[in-house]
């Protein structure tokens, strides 16, 4: 029987790395398994009313909303947990004297001054702090993980009485202890609303990307004919703004505005942020906007916007040439005579609203073209008859595959069905391309099933490099083998489960069985065809569901060391709880344990049995009468490098999972 | 149509009969033997409505672009010439910004019968390879096409890249 593996401590790992013989990726690996946030604060008190979203990569700061959906309310974490609140916050409600008799390990541990620590400018930038901190001096370990900043707790023991001066229960404690309030200031204006969705942190977590929206009191389309005509008229119009703030002076620094458009937040739909570049999908007016915001200048920058054009300077050279033709008429008269006909320059980017009923078609005119059928990727916006310069490289691309496979002929056929395509989701692959996901123009709600397609787009060049099905299973091999690729976070991919067998082996796994079953008994399965039909279309089914994950929105996951699939070993089905993603059932994730990868040891757990609230507690909490009592939510925010962890219910932390003892 | 008499009923059924024949007949043709760099056929159940493919010709300015063209046919096809547009943007003297072609807007008058839609695919075709700068759609471009030829080729091959690719 083989002897499980032992964990190695600390500074047997320290020893190791400072004579090079263990990696960075292997100490990382120890020092993690070894302080785990394995204590835990129950029923924290004296926590604020709002809506908290997530830790900023740096793990300084803790963003959250007002319940008014109007005000960015920032707290910052004091990594070590404090012996009194300096002075009397804001949600202050009972004042707190943490005595250090209550805490003997945590105040003698308090000496050290752990938000200094935090505050070193060496660890902040970087997408991944935990991989930084190890980057910076990799030779002075030592130095390293005494910067490991490590929030006090209790262990908890029975027989220990806290000497607190207010009734703070056994085991708990106050919010303050580990939050600062550093203010709260307003992003909405006017009848604005915070998107609860969004909340995006550039990669140095200097910045936090906010939205707010308004309905648009729009007139009937033909009574604003300076507006554009949108392209898909059944989506809501709004006004979309994106908010650029800084996160430690609390200040907003640049506006990026959209009127009268549509954009689906909810869970990161319309949204993508790779590097510096945010995309954002335009629903209504089917326009990609690529914005970069520029750290430096404190600043976003349009890049490109894809759907009607393609290039940089496409409108540019079509006003050019047009201006020349007014010239040239000017010059030689309005009227041209052609062999009869009379020239009638129009202008192509004014969308004629007069002949356009209210399904969006327009009216038989003999002169001007009548609006095409075809209204997918923003076809149909504009007066003249041109496809959009997103669908025109699309349809050139079909046309080319169906070319090369001599079967060009059958391409007007098809060409129908691809006109009336829309993006429905877009990602960063990298800084020069695209997944775009493009779904039907008709299909209002996403159907699971339905066919879609996945684009890949080169934007430097403007060209479709490859167009997929999602029953492609080469594009889902491709999705399972560079998984990391299309996350595009590797702290996240290491979060997420490990990718299934590809349908196609299991399913030819299957079949083999099947088939080897038959061979001994000696004779064929009677109903074979049917069973391999059933056969194929569960495998098509399958393969359209693997993929209905991709793009992946991986902003909306928090990452965190304790997450890392090499380290730790959990139950893969919270896992949505567990990057903050999405709520679950209280009772679903009342027990999450961690086991160590390695040995598989029991390290940590996050247990909800004794931290649910009751009805009373809850609502007065909460501050209204809460019908759904009985169907409590539950998420956690885990800190992006401490072993820190907040169970979250409601919107309201109940817990503090800390580490609170040395190995 | 309710004022239709049966006559006239019976005269546009055999219109509309005779257009998709003829419409029918003049697809196997193109399948057959389609004109040099196009194909062409209907967009989708509905044969008055045709797409049609024309690949830049080699040695034009338009080489290595994909042009898309519409074309609708009329009820009473072949008394009256197809609707033929642009669909992709072209620098073009002849192809105006709205996707027309100058020659055709004189076809009502020398329509005939005869005609089919592989011949106007091919005077397309003949306008990529030389445009016609005596009778322009837009003047601006045709002034450069016979001052400035290489100026304008190379405008018409940035469009292609941009627009039609």
């Amino acid at each position: 029987m083989p002897r499980p593996r032992r964990r190695r401590g600390i500074l047997n790992a320290l020893r190791l790395l400072e004579t090079g013989h263990m990696s960075r990726h292997a100490f990382q690996k120890a020092l993690y398994s070894a302080l785990v946030p394995s204590s835990t604060f129950i029923k924290v008190q004296s926590v604020p009313v709002v809506n908290f979203r997530r830790f900023t990569p740096c793990g300084q700061y803790l963003i959250a909303f007002e319940q008014n959906m109007r005000d960015l309310a920032v707290f910052r974490l004091e990594p070590g947990g404090r012996k009194a609140p300096p002075f009397a916050p804001k949600y202050s409600q009972h004042p707190v004297d943490y005595e250090a008799s209550a805490f003997p390990l945590a105040s003698h541990k308090m000496e050290h001054d752990y938000s200094t620590i935090l505050a070193q400018p060496d660890i902040h930038p970087g997408t991944h702090p935990p991989h930084h901190l190890f980057a910076v001096r990799p030779q002075r370990a030592s130095g390293l993980l005494s910067a490991i900043t490590v929030p006090l707790a209790p262990v908890p023991q029975p027989n220990r009485q806290p000497t607190q001066a207010t009734s703070t229960p056994k085991y708990s404690c106050h919010f303050e202890r580990f939050f600062t309030h550093m203010y709260t200031m307003p992003i909405a204006s006017g009848g604005e609303t915070i998107v609860s969705d969004l909340s995006i942190c550039t990669t140095s977590g200097r910045y936090l990307i906010l939205a707010t929206y308004e309905l648009s009191q729009q007139a009937p389309i033909a009574e604003q004919p300076q507006l554009p005509l949108p392209a898909i008229v059944w989506v809501v119009s709004m006004h979309i703004t994106f908010h650029l703030v800084e996160v430690a002076s609390g200040t907003i620094v640049d506006r990026f505005v959209l009127k009268n458009d549509n954009i689906d937040m909810a869970a990161h739909v319309g949204v993508h942020f790779y590097a510096d570049m945010l995309c954002v999908l335009s629903t209504r007016h089917q326009l990609l906007h690529i914005i970069r915001v520029e750290e430096a200048m404190g600043r976003f920058t349009e890049e490109r916007c894809i759907g009607d054009m393609c290039n940089r300077e496409d409108d540019l050279v079509i006003a050019r040439a047009r201006e020349a033709e007014n010239e040239h008429i000017a010059r030689h008269g309005q009227r041209t005579e052609r062999g009869g006909g009379t020239q009638r320059e129009q202008d192509e980017n004014a969308p004629d609203h007069a002949s356009q009923d209210e399904d969006g078609e327009e009216a038989d005119n003999e002169d001007a073209p009548a609006v095409p059928k075809e209204r997918g990727l923003g076809n149909g916006k504009l007066q003249n008859r041109f496809y959009t310069g997103l669908m025109h490289r699309l349809l050139v691309y079909v046309y080319r595959c169906m070319v090369s496979e001599g079967n060009a002929s059958s391409f007007n056929r098809m060409m129908g069905n691809f006109t009336l395509l829309i993006m429905q989701k877009a990602q960063f692959l990298d800084e020069d391309h695209l997944l775009i996901k493009l779904g039907s123009y008709s299909n209002r709600a996403q159907l699971g099933g339905m066919t879609c397609f996945f684009v890949v787009y080169c934007m430097s060049s403007s060209r479709i490099l490859n167009l997929f099905a999602n029953t492609s299973e080469q594009l889902l091999l491709t999705f399972q083998k560079y998984r990391e690729a299309f996350v595009a976070d590797a702290m996240v991919s290491a979060a997420l489960p490990r990718p299934r067998m590809s349908v196609a082996q299991e399913e030819d796994g299957v079949v083999e069985r099947r088939r080897r079953r038959e061979w001994n008994r000696g004779g064929r399965g009677a109903s074979w065809s049917n069973h391999s039909h059933r056969q194929g279309s569960e495998r098509v089914r399958r393969t359209q569901t693997e993929l209905g994950h991709i793009p992946v929105s991986s902003q909306t996951r928090h990452s965190s060391p304790y997450l890392d699939r090499s380290i730790f070993s959990y139950n893969g089905d919270k896992i949505d709880a567990l990057t903050g993603c999405g709520w679950v059932s209280a009772k679903d994730v009342s027990n999450v344990k961690f086991m160590s990868a390695e040995s598989g040891e029991l390290r940590f757990k996050l247990s909800s049995e004794v931290t649910l609230l009751d009805e009373n507690e809850f609502r007065q909490a909460v501050g209204v009468d809460v019908e759904e009592f009985g169907r409590r939510r539950r998420k956690f925010l885990f800190h992006p490098m401490l072993p820190f962890v907040m169970a979250m219910e409601n919107n309201r932390p109940v817990n503090f999972h800390v580490y609170g003892h040395v190995d | 149509m309710n004022d239709a008499g049966p006559s006239d009923v019976s005269k546009w059924k055999t219109s509309l009969n005779g257009s998709a024949r003829r419409i029918q007949k003049e697809l196997k043709e193109i399948n057959s033997d389609p004109p040099l760099h196009c194909t062409a056929g209907p967009k989708g159940d509905n044969i008055y409505e045709w797409v049609a493919t024309i690949e830049g010709p080699e040695g034009s300015p338009y080489e290595s672009g994909v042009f898309f063209v519409a074309i609708s046919f009329p009820k009473d096809y072949p008394f009256s010439p197809p609707k033929i547009t642009f669909r992709t943007r072209i620098y073009h003297c002849n192809i105006n910004s709205s996707g027309k072609v100058c020659f055709l807007d004189s076809l009502d008058s020398m329509w005939s019968p005869a005609l089919t839609v592989a011949n106007l695919l091919s005077a397309i075709t003949g306008l990529l390879i030389e445009p016609n700068p005596h009778s322009p759609l837009v003047g601006s471009i045709a002034v450069q096409y016979l001052i400035d030829r290489a100026k304008h080729d190379e405008t018409a091959q940035d469009w292609t890249i941009r627009f039609a690719t």
